[in-house]
This record gives structure tokens, sequence and C-alpha cells, in this order.
């Protein structure tokens, strides 16, 4: 079942065309990794998924029902949630709290009854309370569940990152660049861990890489960009010996001009 | 030293209402990134809508009524008027504090008069002695409500989803929008409880000097110097700020001209004056020692 369908996507800054009529679709409990040489219009495209940029033209529509449709913070609710290229973790709240504000959707939130401790509001909270602890051991973060976020160590914050964007239970995770700064073991480990809950949690993933090893590892559909168009798609092999793909990454080789 | 410890404990709770003061500050501090200068003058608005509503119906009806008016007008002034410059340049926030200021003064001035006005206290009666220190019975109310009142903010930002909502929102408003939280309406809750705050504040100050639209210019001084002092990003630092300010110019105000006389370096006609300058300049002190006040947070970027 396709889960996510983006068709024609277009987005211009000033002069700047970074998105030219993109498309691609992604299929429930998949990996699918997007693509591309620096500037390819890779983050914007997860911005225009985030909400935090608004297309020019083109449809997104998430498990059926229309996703520009929402604002920013209704897309967690709709099932979306994403981590960053830079970690933003909020870095004085301890990493429980980081956990439990990913799960905020779920929560009943009115403020008045959240202030007179309505029980419908506590066992709410109650509930997240439960499933941050879960997730918390999940990722091997119950050591440090009580420290601030901000003062551990980077791939300890990535794995606190992927465990916040879980808390909403969303059915697709984006996560943009997972194995930037992080080392080659580090990077092995991280690619097994994304495999583990994509199985485990049943989410589908969705993300944006510049690490091929990882990439071509993990994914079972990969969708490469150049220059704000999409230029191959498909199973990682068949992107790797696309011709298209290669030149994008590697320039025309003298033999191979075009005539 | 009698004298000492009932200065010492006077000063802890009118330091107390400086504390309160502070948490407003501190709260919208945290959420917006402004210094509301106007919280004083909207709290004095506040006060005199209670006045008014007092003289209706009883203290605790009035108090809770006009509570909920200044929560109100905390929120509308969010969604109207703040939400204009929460992305401009620090500067308009600034001016837009000022102007908030200057608009509550005359608000009031232009309702209730310049004259004072007799504000209700809900116990009368002598002082009541404890271990030997005698304490107002309004002093001992105000410091009740003021500790409550902090206690009851603590727990709600600790232990609540919209607590923790809100300091997601004040630490990263984006990342937090992101994480599903609507943060243009948490910043309206902000807005609305600090105003809120502020108004008990005003409440519980009001029967102590009288009722004037200016009544709350020193009390905002010392709350944001209280602010200061304990460090922007922290409530209960604001507190404990609130409480050394109120003990340090009690202080002063008892033994500066001992001090004086002792060091032989003339007399001092009006030691009350004194107060304000050292409390003042404890602030310059411990901001210079530790700037990020007594319990703020370092900040530490990456570069």
């Amino acid at each position: 079942m396709t889960l996510l369908s983006v068709t024609d996507i277009w987005k211009q800054f000033g002069g700047i065309r970074a998105l030219q009529g993109v498309g691609f679709e992604v299929e429930e409990g998949q990996i699918c990794a997007l693509i591309g040489p620096n500037g390819a219009g890779k983050t914007t495209m997860f911005n225009c998924l985030s909400r935090i940029y608004d297309p020019d033209r083109g449809a997104i529509r998430f498990a059926g029902s229309d996703l520009l449709a929402r604002a920013p913070h209704a897309v967690v609710s709709a099932g979306i949630a994403r981590t960053f290229q830079n970690v933003s973790l909020f870095s004085t709240m301890t990493v429980m709290e980081n956990v439990l504000v990913g799960g905020h959707s779920t929560i009943q939130h009115n403020a008045v009854l959240t202030m007179l401790r309505w029980p419908s509001v506590t066992r709410s909270e109650r509930a997240a309370r439960e499933r941050a602890a879960t997730l918390i051991d999940y990722f091997d973060l119950r050591d440090v569940a009580d420290r601030p976020a901000g003062a551990l160590p980077f791939p300890t914050r990535k794995r606190v990152e992927l465990a916040r964007g879980l808390m909403s239970s969303p059915r697709l995770l984006l996560l943009d660049e997972p194995a930037g700064g992080l080392n080659h073991e580090e990077v092995r480990e991280l690619g097994e861990l994304i495999r583990s809950v994509r199985t485990d949690l049943g989410v589908t993933i969705l993300l944006v890489e510049h690490h091929m090893q990882l990439v071509m590892t993990i994914s079972d559909k990969v969708c490469v960009m150049d220059f704000g168009r999409k230029i191959a798609e498909g199973c990682p092999d068949e992107v790797k010996s696309n011709a298209e793909v290669i030149r994008a990454y590697l320039g025309d080789t003298p033999g191979e001009q075009p005539a | 030293m009698d004298t000492f410890i009932e200065q010492v404990v006077s000063g802890v709770m009118t330091g107390s209402v400086y504390g309160i003061v502070a948490l407003a500050l501190v709260m919208i501090f945290q959420s917006t990134r402004m210094f509301n200068f106007g919280q004083g003058e909207i709290a004095t608005f506040t006060t005199f809508i209670a006045w008014s509503l007092m003289l209706h119906m009883p203290y605790a009806l009035g108090f809770v009524l006009a509570v909920v008016i200044a929560f109100g007008i905390g929120a509308v002034l969010e969604r109207g008027v703040i939400r204009l410059v929460e992305d401009k340049p620090a500067m308009s926030g600034v001016m837009v504090g000022l102007g908030l200021f200057i608009a509550f003064n005359s608000i009031s001035a232009s309702i209730y008069g310049p004259e004072p006005h007799h504000f209700e206290q809900p116990f009368t009666g002598g002082p009541i002695d404890i271990g030997g220190v005698t304490i107002g019975r309004h002093s001992a109310y105000l410091f009740g409500v003021a500790m409550l009142l902090s206690a009851l903010f603590y727990a709600f930002f600790r232990y609540t989803s919209v607590g923790l909502a809100l300091r997601a929102t004040a630490a990263d408003r984006t990342g937090a929008e992101l994480m599903g939280v609507p943060t243009g309406y948490m910043l309206m809750l902000g807005w609305g409880l600090a105003t809120a705050v502020g108004a008990v504040a005003g409440m519980l100050v009001a029967p102590m000097i009288v009722l004037t639209p200016n009544m709350m210019f020193f009390v905002l001084l010392f709350g944001f110097a209280a602010a200061v002092l304990g460090g922007l990003d922290s409530a209960p630092g604001a507190v404990v700020g609130g409480v050394i300010v109120g003990v340090t110019q009690n202080l002063v105000g008892v033994y500066v001209d001992d001090l004086v006389s002792a060091l032989h370096v003339g007399s001092i006609r009006d030691p009350n004056q004194y107060r304000d300058i050292v409390a003042m300049g404890l602030i310059i002190v411990v901001l210079a020692l530790r700037p990020r006040g007594l319990f703020g947070r370092a900040i530490v970027e990456r570069v």
C-alpha cells in the first residue's frame, strides 16, 4: 500500500529553483532513501513534508489525506515524525522530558483541565510516561534518562532523537542525515538500529543521507535527486549502476561525452 | 539580635512578592525572549479592577475573578500585540514593553485617577507572634500565597504535559512545533499565566503601600533585579532572588546608619534611601562574578 505519495512538487527561493517537479512514492513498511549531491533539494523536500515550507505547486498525500492542508504542528498527529540534520534536542531538558515532548500530540492537552489534574488528562499523561519508558529502554537510554540531553555524547543524542520521534507512534519517520557526524562503527550500529525500528515498531522510514554505504545496506528503495529533479529511482543495485546517477556524482567522464 | 531576625523575616516576606513578579518576568522572557516592562503596570491595572469588583463582592471572589481577567488580558496582548514583534530584533520587544508600561499606566490613571485607593486586606487584626518574632498578618498571608504560587508553578512546569510543552516552546520554538506542540497557543498561554501571576502580586502589594497608578514601579524594578539575580531562565531562581533582594534591602535600611557612624564618615539623613542602592549594587556584583545569575544555566554554543 502506498503510504506517502509526492506529486510534482515545485519550490523556488528567489532565483533558485530548489525543487522542479519532484515526485515519488513510499510504500508502507519500506525504508526509502532520498540521495543526491549537495544542493540537490533533499532537505527542501523534507521541509515541505514537515510543512516548514509551502511548495509552490504540487501535492503531498499521506495515508490518503492531503498533507498540505495541515499546520506544521498537526503533521505529527497525522502520523509523521522527524529527526534533524543537526540534532536539535531541547538541551536543558532531560532525556525523559525530551522524549515526552515528542508525545505531546498523543496527550489530551487542554491547559485548564491539565492544571485541575483532570482524570482523563492524568491518565493520558501516565500512558505517555509508560510509552516513553519503553522507548528509553528500547534505545538503551535508561542510564541517562534523567540527565540533560545537551550533556550527552553525539551518538547518544541521536538515539534520544529517534526515541523522541517515535513517541508519537508515527507511521512514517523522516530521518534527516542520521549518519552525519558518526564514525564508521557508529554508522553500522545506526543502520542496524534503523532496520530493527522498522521491524519492531512497524514504522515506514524515509531518510535523506549522504553516507552511501548506509543507504545501500538498509534501503529497499532509493530515489536520486540532482538540481531539484529526480533523476533515478529503484532498488540500491539498480541505482548504483544507473548512468545518470554516476554522472551526477562523478561528473562526465571524457569517454562518455554526450554527442 | 531580635531586630536582626525581625528584619530578615520581614525581608523574606517582602522579597517573596519580588519573587513572584520575577517569576512572571522569567516566564515571559523564557517564552518570548522579551522583558515585559509593562508587567507592573498591567498588574496595577488588574488590581484596580479587583478593587472595583471587591466593592460588590467578597475578597476571595474578587481575587479569583481579577486573576481570570488578568489571564485574559495577557493572552489577548500576546495574540494582538506581541505576535507582531516576536520575530523582530530585540529592540522592538523592548519598545513594545515600554509601550505597554505607558499604556497601562495611563489607562489606570485615566479611569481611577491619581489619588490613593484603599485596598482591602483579607486578614486584619494585630500582628502574630511566632517563636518571639512578630509578623504582620498581611505579611504572613502574602508570604503564604507567594510560596504556594511558586510551588504550584514549579510542579506545573516540571510534572505536567502542558508545562513540559511550554518549556519545550521556550527552549526551541521551531523544534517544539515540529514535535507537534502548537507553539502559538503555548505562547498565548504563557503570557496569560504570567499576567495572572502579576495580578496576584499587585493584589498582595496594594494593601502594604497604597493603590495608585504608580504603585508597582519599584516592585517591578526589584522584581526585575530578582529575576536577573536568580538567572533569567530559572523559575526557582527568581523566587530566591526576590527573597535575597528583600532581605538585603531591609538589613541595609537598619544597619547602614550604624555602619556609617562606625566608619566616622558623617551621618545619614535618610537610611532608607540606601536600601535600594545597595540592593541594586548587589545585582551588579552578582552579574560581574556570575553573569548567568545564581541559578541560571551557562549557555554553551557550538561554533
